[in-house]
């Protein structure tokens, strides 16, 4: 089972992810919680992309392919982009949950929140494209 | 006491009109405000930074903000985030 989405570098296209994700998980007999925080992870990814992976006036494309691995056991997510490399494991600020409200940084939330939903999430850059590669356990 | 009350996903694209709609609470921010978010299905990272942002100007001007009717799946992005221990929550 693979499927494939492409979207242009443009907030709205969050749409067509949300109605993908929806269906997909509908399919796959995940339960609201895994929905909501697939949702979540797919929109945080996204959204890295079109803000900072190309020029905002600038029309461009990404792709996301999923699949399941080990009987439907894992689901994996990879998104591709052209934009400039960016590795946002590496590069994203440090998140400290247990700091107070005063202390809380503003940047780095959206792939903390990746990290901590999904069980593997790995960065590579190749052949021109970033490849942010997503895996989570959905029989746990 | 203000109330302002939020509906719909905070995702990306409707991040703009709640930001605009929290603008009301601008001459109120030594009160009491409360964000109704009973009817809010979704949140995403950059709408937790509007209400930590929020939290931050109430806070530094005397005011308390309180959330109120979070959906469960929507408190656990919070509690995941440490945000759980930030907030105040009706």
């Amino acid at each position: 089972m693979l499927r494939e989405l492409t979207l242009h570098n443009d907030v709205k296209q969050i749409e067509l992810l949300t109605e993908f994700i929806e269906v997909l998980c509908e399919e796959l007999g995940l339960d609201a919680m895994l929905t909501f925080n697939l949702n979540l992870v797919l929109e945080e990814a996204v959204t890295n992309v079109i803000m900072y992976a190309y020029p905002q006036d600038e029309d461009h494309t990404m792709t996301l392919k999923t699949w399941t691995e080990q009987s439907d056991n894992i689901i994996v997510f990879e998104l591709k982009d052209q934009g400039k490399p960016f590795n946002p494991i590496e590069e994203a600020p440090e998140v400290d949950t247990t700091l107070s409200a005063d202390e809380r940084q503003i940047g780095g939330l959206g792939i903390f929140l990746i990290n901590k939903i999904m069980d593997d999430v790995t960065y590579r850059y190749e052949e021109g494209s970033n490849i942010l590669t997503m895996k989570k356990n959905i029989k746990a | 006491m203000k109330t302002i009350y939020i509906d719909g996903p905070l995702d990306a694209i409707h991040l703009d009109d709640v930001k605009e709609k929290l603008k009301e609470a601008d001459a109120h921010l030594g009160d009491i405000i409360t964000l109704d978010c009973t009817d809010m299905s979704y949140i995403c990272s950059s709408g937790l930074r509007v209400f930590l942002q929020m939290h931050k100007d109430v806070t530094e001007a005397g005011g308390k903000l309180i959330i109120k009717g979070l959906q469960p799946l929507i408190k656990n992005v919070f509690d995941m985030t440490g945000f759980g221990h930030i907030f105040n929550f009706e």
